[in-house]
């Protein structure tokens, strides 16, 4: 292998595994190194074969490449500058994804709210007609009947309604943990990115 | 030579290689210890390691007609070397801890 083969070949190599100016530095090592092995007597190929197989010098910069300085602190300022410039922006999408959220937990709570309702009506209104039909049966005997009927009736469905609000209401808290458990990890999210 | 003990002594020898003249990657393999077996590829993160310690200064000079980067030992790496010859009385102290166990050794198998 020529000396112009082998440095393509490792610097081709070294890109996407190692920082750009880390692979440059490489590339300059090694071409130095086999010119100073030609200068000392070595024939081109037998320096090239010296240095190495370049895929193997890839693979062991990939492994080891050094330390690079902790970064300054200027992009997290910059990142809060943009988030302040960005505030008219993010804040108002911010609030609407807000008001999304809070909607959905009202549409949630809303069947709940439809049943717990409906069952107070039918019991408190089918309750009030039993408790008062037998004024309604010494009245008008037909009436009074039809009143108890109709009352026992509305009784037994706001009882059956109360019960399905109660196994609706459960099935609702659920939904409503499970929407903010999500909000909250949306919320977690971001920040686990920019640690 | 042990892998980890080479490791340990490798960059003192690097930084020993240096102390006399700033020197090039070649000439320091060159005037490394062969037993401690510096290749090229070893050498080069050791030199990175020592350059971004701030133990060792980099520059480039012209040599026939092509550039060749050069090391400089510096205040540090001096200091550096200094220590390690201080500690070795330390680590004289662990070799003859070993060499009187390896001498004991030969006389518990014949016990056995």
């Amino acid at each position: 292998m020529t000396r112009e083969t082998f440095l393509m070949r490792l610097g081709t190599g070294l890109r996407g595994h190692v920082p750009a100016g880390e692979a440059k530095r490489l590339v300059a090592y090694y071409d130095e190194m086999i010119q100073d092995l030609i200068e000392d007597g070595s024939t081109e190929a037998d320096a090239v074969a010296q240095v190495g197989d370049p895929n193997d010098l890839v693979f062991a910069a990939a492994q080891s490449v050094p330390e690079t300085p902790s970064q300054p602190a200027h992009p997290r300022l910059l990142l809060w500058l943009l988030l302040i410039l960005g505030a008219p922006l993010w804040g108002a999408l911010a609030v609407a994804a807000l008001c999304v959220v809070a909607s959905l937990d009202l549409i949630l709570w809303c069947g709940p709210l439809i049943g717990a309702c409906l069952a107070s009506g039918f019991t408190l209104g089918g309750g009030l007609a039993v408790v008062v039909s037998p004024f309604a049966l010494i009245g008008t005997f037909d009436y009074g009947l039809t009143q108890l009927g109709a009352g026992l009736l509305l009784l037994g469905a706001g009882l059956l309604i109360g019960w399905a609000t109660w196994q609706l209401t459960r099935l609702c808290w659920r939904g409503h943990a499970l929407l903010f458990r999500w909000v909250a990890t949306q919320w977690q999210r971001p920040k686990a990115v920019f640690a | 030579m042990d892998s980890q003990l080479k490791k340990g002594l490798l960059e003192y020898s690097v930084l020993a290689a240096l102390a006399p003249a700033d020197s090039y990657g070649y000439q320091v393999i060159k005037d490394c210890p062969p037993a401690l077996g510096v290749t090229l590829s070893t050498l080069y993160p050791l030199l990175r390691r020592l350059e971004s310690d701030g133990r060792v200064t980099t520059f480039t000079r012209l040599h026939q007609g092509r550039a060749r980067k050069y090391y400089h030992l510096t205040s540090l790496g001096r200091k550096s070397i200094q220590d390690f010859v201080a500690e070795w009385p330390q680590v004289e102290t662990v070799v003859e801890q070993i060499q009187a166990a390896a001498q004991m050794l030969p006389d518990q198998e014949a016990q056995k």
